[in-house]
């Protein structure tokens, strides 16, 4: 019970200083609009953190990332302005920083790549899987393949996909946004959150069954 | 009577469920959003196929493996490299304050 009591204390605790710190941003982004640089300097000890680790997830190198985060950073003191408060200021910066990253993608030359559709599961007309037994690997690849190889095959996949995909799979799975907000950073519906979250799962899990050396269908 | 249609249309909801249904419902059961029936035939179906458990296994093994990627802080002599860019752009624009 006193552990439950500590918990909710801790919740309110928590919820005050979110608050704290949502109102003491706003007052900081209504200084911005005025021109003011240290309040745009306080806004960007703050955040450039968050915007960058945001931004490399996406594009996936540092050097790109660097370049997002002088986008974001320049945008927000040009489009203060446009900052109305109807959603947290982290929010309507972290919106920016996904669109700059996404217009980053978009620009570079498309890689040559394999059909995505290869990984996808294939099924006969009965409704099996076609490829049978479908091997349950789901135990082995810690033990297979080492941290850092995981996280390279991943960023790999991740790289091939869809700018948009990348980011509605990174959104949901690295950042635990749910479908409904992803929707509202990105422009999507939910269902076509839902749509292009599932199929991108199954690529990557695709590829990783590749990796190991099994089918991916 | 009605019990025996709910019989009927729980035994029909189990026909249905094949691998490719099993697969295209996946994301919905581990969010928890299928319907109880839903959820009792898809369960129906895993107890049956070894190979949609193994497909189960691994999409879930997948999210988590991309949900635990990680990535590094901002180096500090970038932080610092885009602060002297930002200022000197700012010094372009108005200064209020």
């Amino acid at each position: 019970m006193r552990g439950r009591q500590r918990g909710s204390v801790d919740a309110a605790a928590s919820q005050l200083s979110d608050q704290r710190a949502d109102d003491e941003e706003r007052a900081l982004i209504q200084r911005v609009k005025t021109g003011d640089h240290e309040a745009f300097d306080a806004l960007f000890q703050r955040h450039f953190p968050t915007v960058y680790r945001q931004a490399f997830r996406v594009v996936g190198n540092q050097a790109e990332a660097e370049e997002v985060v002088q986008e974001v950073f320049l945008t927000l003191y040009e489009k203060a302005q446009t900052f109305r408060g109807a959603s947290a200021f982290s929010t309507w910066l972290y919106r920016i920083t996904i669109n700059a990253a996404l217009s980053k993608l978009r620009r570079r030359k498309r890689r040559e790549e394999l059909s995505l559709d290869d990984y996808l599961p294939r099924f006969r007309e009965d409704g099996h899987h076609l490829v049978r037994p479908v091997v349950d690997w789901s135990n082995e690849l810690e033990g297979r393949l080492a941290k850092e190889q995981i996280y390279r095959l991943i960023q790999d996949a991740l790289d091939q996909l869809p700018p948009v995909d990348k980011a509605v799979v990174l959104l949901s799975d690295v950042e635990g946004l749910s479908d409904r907000e992803i929707g509202t950073t990105l422009g999507l519906t939910v269902s076509a959150v839902k749509a292009r979250l599932h199929r991108s799962r199954l690529v990557l899990r695709g590829k990783l069954a590749v990796s190991l050396g099994y089918s991916p269908l | 009577m009605a019990a025996q249609n709910r019989g009927r249309r729980a035994r029909s909801r189990r026909a249905d469920m094949t691998c490719e249904r099993v697969t295209a419902l996946i994301q919905d059961y581990l969010a928890g959003e299928l319907n109880p029936a839903m959820t009792a035939a898809f369960e129906a179906r895993l107890r049956l196929c070894q190979d949609c458990v193994a497909f189960l296994n691994t999409y879930q093994k997948t999210t988590q493996a991309v949900g635990s990627l990680r990535y590094e802080d901002m180096p500090a002599e970038m932080q610092s490299r885009v602060r002297q860019f930002l200022r000197a752009k700012l010094k372009g624009f108005p200064r209020g304050g």
